[in-house]
C-alpha cells in the first residue's frame, strides 16, 4: 500500500474549533473542511475564485488577512427563511421536537440540499433568526459537522474515504487518479466549480472498499481506472 | 468462501437480508413482522423488561451493557415524557452491520423500537442516523411512513391505547455523535459534545427527560425475544463464565463483519462461538493471493490489534478481553504483510485526532500530538525516545477524559507500537533510500 504522506491531511475538527479567525468566514485555515454530502447545484453563474467565499467584509488591499476583527465585519443581511417552497417542510421539522433549536440540523440539511449546496452567511443568519437561536450557535454547529459546507462546492462533490479499511484497499491511489483527472487535491475546488474533492472519514462502506461518494451517490470497490471513468461521466 | 466445514450461520436478524423488497411493509408482514409487537402490547412493561433481562441481551453498540438492566434504570413518574433514542450513528470505522439492518429490514428495526418504547414508557422515538447513510435514512423514513399509515406508529397503536411517534434525526458527519450523550446534544441541535455522567440519560437525557439509548442491532433482537422468550435467547451463544460472577456471556446471535485485506469481505450472522480465525479465514476468505495476515482488529478500529497467532479467541465479549482486545462492534479489520504498521498507526491516529470533539485537553491535544509524533516517525525523522514519549502520552490520555473516544484512540495505537516495535525502530535508522511499503 502506498504510504500516506501528511501533506494532504484534511483540516480537523480541532483546527476548526481553534482556528484563530473562527468568527470570520473564509479566513480559516487553508483547505476546505471535509465536506458535506449534498451539493448538487452550485450557484449557476458564479465563477468567483474558489477560496474567496467571503461576502462579509472582503479584506482591504494590503490589509493583513490573518488578523481577525480589526474593523468589525458588517453582519450579513439575513436571508428570508424559509423561502415559500420550503416553508411547509421546515414547519413540519420543527413540530417534531419540543424545542425549536432541535430542528437545526435537519433544517440545515434541507437548506443546503435545496438552496445551492452550501450555507452562506446570509442563509445562516436567516435560519438563526427563524429558529430563534443566536447566529453564533448556528456557526458553532455548522463548523462542527463536516457535512455542512461553509463555502460553495462544485457540482460534483467527490468525497473519498481515507480511513483504515479503504486505505488498506488503496484509497490513496484513488486520490492520485482524481488529481490526474481534475488537478485537484483534497480540500480544493476548480475554478468552474465543476468538482470539489474532499477526504472524509469512514463512510460505513468498508466491506466494499475503497469507497467514495459523488454528492449523494456511493461508488464502491473502486480502482483508479474506475474512478477516472466515473469522473469522465460527470458533466 | 462459503464452503462446507465452515462454522454455521444462524440467520435471525439477517433472515430477510436477501429477500426481494424485504424492506417494504407488505413483504415484511408476510414474513412475520409486527407479530411480536402485537404480543408485546398484551404484556406489561415490567414483564417485557424481565424477559429481556432473562435473555442476557447485551448492547451491540460496543460497550456490551446488559440491555434489560439499562431499561430498568429509566426514571419513572417524573411528570416528564420519556424518550427512546436509537443509536444508528454507526461511524465506527470498519463497521457496517447496522446499515444492513436499516436498508434491508427497516421494519424489524422499527418493531424493536416500538416494543422497547412500550417497555420503557416512551412516547417518542428518535432514530439518529449518520448523515452519510442516505439510503438508510430514506428506508427508515419510508418504513415509518408505511407503519404510520397502517396504525403501527402514532396514536393508539393496534388499538392498544399505547401511542408513540417515531422520527429520523439525521447526523451530519461527526463520529463523536455515536457516543450516547454527544448524540443527545446533537438531537438538541448543538455541537456533539459528550456530557459528564451522572446524571445518566435514563434519568436526564434528551430535552432533560428520561431517555434510553440503544444500538440498532440491540433493539433488532427484541422482537425475537418477545416471540420466543428470554430463556431461549440466553441458551444461544456463549454462556456466562461460571467462574466469573460478573460475566454475562455473549448470548443470542451476533452480526459479524470483516473488511480490509481479505478475499471476501462482508457481514454474516452467527451464534457466538466462532473464533476470530474462523471468521477471518473462513467467511472472510483469508488473505489476498500471496499474502499473509499480519494483524487484525476484532471490532471496529477502537480495539487493540491481535496478531495472526492470537486469532483463536472466540468472538465473545469476555473471550476477546482475555485475548487482550475486545469485541467492540464485531466487525474485524484485517491487515496483511503488505501493510506498513507505522503508516497504519498514523492512519488510525489521524482518525481520532480529527474526530475528537475538543472538550477535554488530554484528548484534544493528546490525539493530535500522538498523530504528529507518529508522523515524524513515519517520515523517518523519529528517534527511539519517541517511543517512550508515546508511552507517556498513552498514560496521560487514557482514562482522563469525559468520554471513551480518547481511550479508543490509545488502545489500537498502543498495541501497534508495542507489538510492532521493530518496525518503528527500523523506520528511525537513517535509510539510504526513502522508506517503502
Ligand atoms: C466515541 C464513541 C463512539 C460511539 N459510536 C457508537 C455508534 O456509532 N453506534 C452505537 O450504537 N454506539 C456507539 N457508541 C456507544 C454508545 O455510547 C452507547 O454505548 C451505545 O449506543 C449504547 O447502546 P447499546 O447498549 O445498545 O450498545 C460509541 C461510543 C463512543 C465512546
Ligand atoms: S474524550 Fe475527546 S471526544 Fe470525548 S468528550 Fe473529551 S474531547 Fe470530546
Ligand atoms: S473505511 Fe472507508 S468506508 Fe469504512
Amino acid at each position: 500500500m502506498t504510504p500516506p504522506t501528511g501533506d494532504e491531511r484534511a483540516v480537523t475538527r480541532r483546527d476548526q474549533n481553534q482556528a484563530p479567525a473562527r468568527g470570520t468566514r473564509g479566513a480559516g485555515p487553508e483547505g476546505a473542511p471535509p465536506g458535506a454530502r449534498k451539493g448538487p447545484a452550485a450557484p449557476a453563474a458564479a465563477a468567483a475564485p474558489t477560496d474567496d467565499v467571503t461576502k462579509v467584509a472582503p479584506p482591504a488591499p494590503g490589509a493583513t488577512v490573518r488578523k481577525s476583527a480589526p474593523a468589525a465585519p458588517k453582519p450579513p443581511v439575513p436571508a428570508a427563511f424559509p423561502p415559500p417552497e420550503l416553508r411547509a417542510e421546515c414547519e413540519a421539522l420543527v413540530a417534531r421536537y419540543p424545542e425549536r433549536q432541535a430542528a437545526l440540523i435537519p433544517v440545515l440539511h434541507l437548506a443546503q440540499r435545496r438552496l445551492g449546496g452550501w450555507i452562506s452567511p446570509e442563509l445562516e443568519a436567516g435560519i438563526a433568526a427563524w429558529l430563534g437561536v443566536p447566529d453564533q450557535h448556528v456557526r458553532g454547529v455548522l463548523t462542527f459537522y463536516t457535512m455542512f459546507n461553509t463555502k460553495p462546492v462544485g457540482r460534483h462533490h467527490v468525497q473519498v474515504c481515507r480511513t483504515l479499511s479503504c486505505w488498506l484497499r488503496g484509497s490513496k491511489d484513488l486520490l492520485g487518479a482524481i488529481e490526474r483527472k481534475t488537478g485537484l487535491r483534497p480540500g480544493q475546488t476548480d475554478a468552474e466549480r465543476k468538482f470539489t474533492v474532499t477526504e472524509v472519514e469512514c463512510l460505513g462502506l468498508c466491506e466494499v472498499a475503497p469507497a467514495l461518494f459523488v454528492n449523494d451517490d456511493a461508488h464502491v470497490n473502486l480502482t483508479p481506472a474506475a474512478v477516472e471513468k466515473l469522473l469522465d461521466g460527470c458533466k | 468462501m462459503a464452503t462446507s466445514g465452515l462454522y454455521p450461520q444462524t440467520k435471525v436478524l439477517s433472515r430477510s437480508f436477501d429477500v426481494k423488497d424485504g424492506h417494504t411493509l407488505a413483504v415484511a408482514r408476510e414474513r412475520g413482522a409486527y407479530q411480536a409487537l402485537e404480543k408485546a402490547l398484551k404484556m406489561t412493561p415490567a414483564q417485557l423488561v424481565d424477559e429481556v433481562k432473562k435473555s442476557r441481551l447485551r448492547g451491540r453498540g460496543g460497550a456490551g451493557f446488559p440491555t434489560g438492566m439499562k431499561w430498568s434504570f429509566v426514571a419513572k413518574n417524573t411528570g416528564k415524557p420519556t424518550y427512546l433514542v436509537l443509536n444508528a450513528d454507526e461511524s465506527e470505522p470498519g463497521t457496517f452491520k447496522d446499515r444492513y439492518l436499516m436498508e434491508r429490514d427497516p421494519h424489524l428495526v422499527l418493531e424493536g423500537c416500538l416494543i422497547t418504547a412500550w417497555a420503557i414508557g416512551a412516547s417518542t422515538i428518535f432514530v439518529y442516523i449518520r448523515g452519510e447513510y442516505p439510503r438508510s435514512i430514506a428506508r427508515m423514513e419510508k418504513a415509518m411512513e408505511e407503519a404510520r399509515a397502517a396504525g403501527l406508529v402514532g396514536k393508539d397503536i393496534l388499538g392498544s391505547g399505547f401511542s408513540c411517534e417515531a422520527w429520523v434525526h439525521p447526523g451530519a458527519g461527526a463520529y463523536i455523535c455515536g457516543e450516547e450523550t454527544g448524540l443527545l446534544e446533537s438531537i438538541e441541535g448543538k455541537r456533539g459534545h459528550p456530557r459528564i455522567k451522572p446524571p445518566f440519560p435514563a434519568v436526564e437525557g434528551v430535552f432533560r427527560c428520561p431517555t434510553i439509548i440503544n444500538n440498532v442491532e440491540t433493539l433488532s433482537h427484541v422482537p425475537w425475544i418477545v416471540l420466543h422468550g428470554g430463556d431461549a435467547f440466553a441458551k444461544q451463544g456463549i454462556a456466562p463464565d461460571p467462574a466469573n460472577p460478573r460475566s454475562n456471556g455473549t448470548c443470542g446471535t451476533k452480526l459479524m463483519g470483516v473488511s480490509g485485506q481479505v478475499r471476501t469481505p462482508g457481514v454474516w450472522e452467527f451464534e457466538p462461538g466462532i473464533t476470530l480465525r474462523e471468521l477471518v479465514y473462513g467467511y472472510g476468505g483469508g488473505p489476498l493471493p500471496g499474502r499473509k495476515i499480519k494483524a487484525v482488529i476484532p471490532g471496529g478500529i477502537s480495539m487493540p490489534v491481535l496478531l495472526d497467532h492470537e486469532l483463536d479467541a472466540k468472538m465473545g465479549f469476555d473471550e476477546l478481553v482475555k485475548a487482550g482486545s475486545g469485541l467492540g462492534t464485531a466487525c474485524a479489520i484485517v491487515m496483511d504483510d503488505s501493510c506498513d504498521m507505522v503508516d497504519a498507526s498514523v492512519n488510525i491516529a489521524h482518525f481520532f485526532a480529527h474526530e475528537s470533539c475538543g472538550q477535554c485537553t488530554p484528548c484534544r491535544e493528546g490525539c493530535h500530538w500522538m498523530e504528529k509524533v507518529l508522523h515524524r516517525i513515519a517520515d523517518g525523522d523519529g528517534q527511539p525516545s519517541d517511543l517512550d514519549l508515546l508511552e507517556g502520552m498513552f498514560k496521560s490520555i487514557e482514562g482522563r477524559t469525559i468520554c471513551a473516544l480518547a481511550d479508543a484512540a490509545v488502545w489500537p495505537v498502543r498495541s501497534i507500537v508495542r507489538k510492532f516495535r521493530a518496525e518503528f525502530l527500523a523506520r528511525m535508522q537513517p535509510a539510504p533510500a526513502p522508506a517503502g511499503a
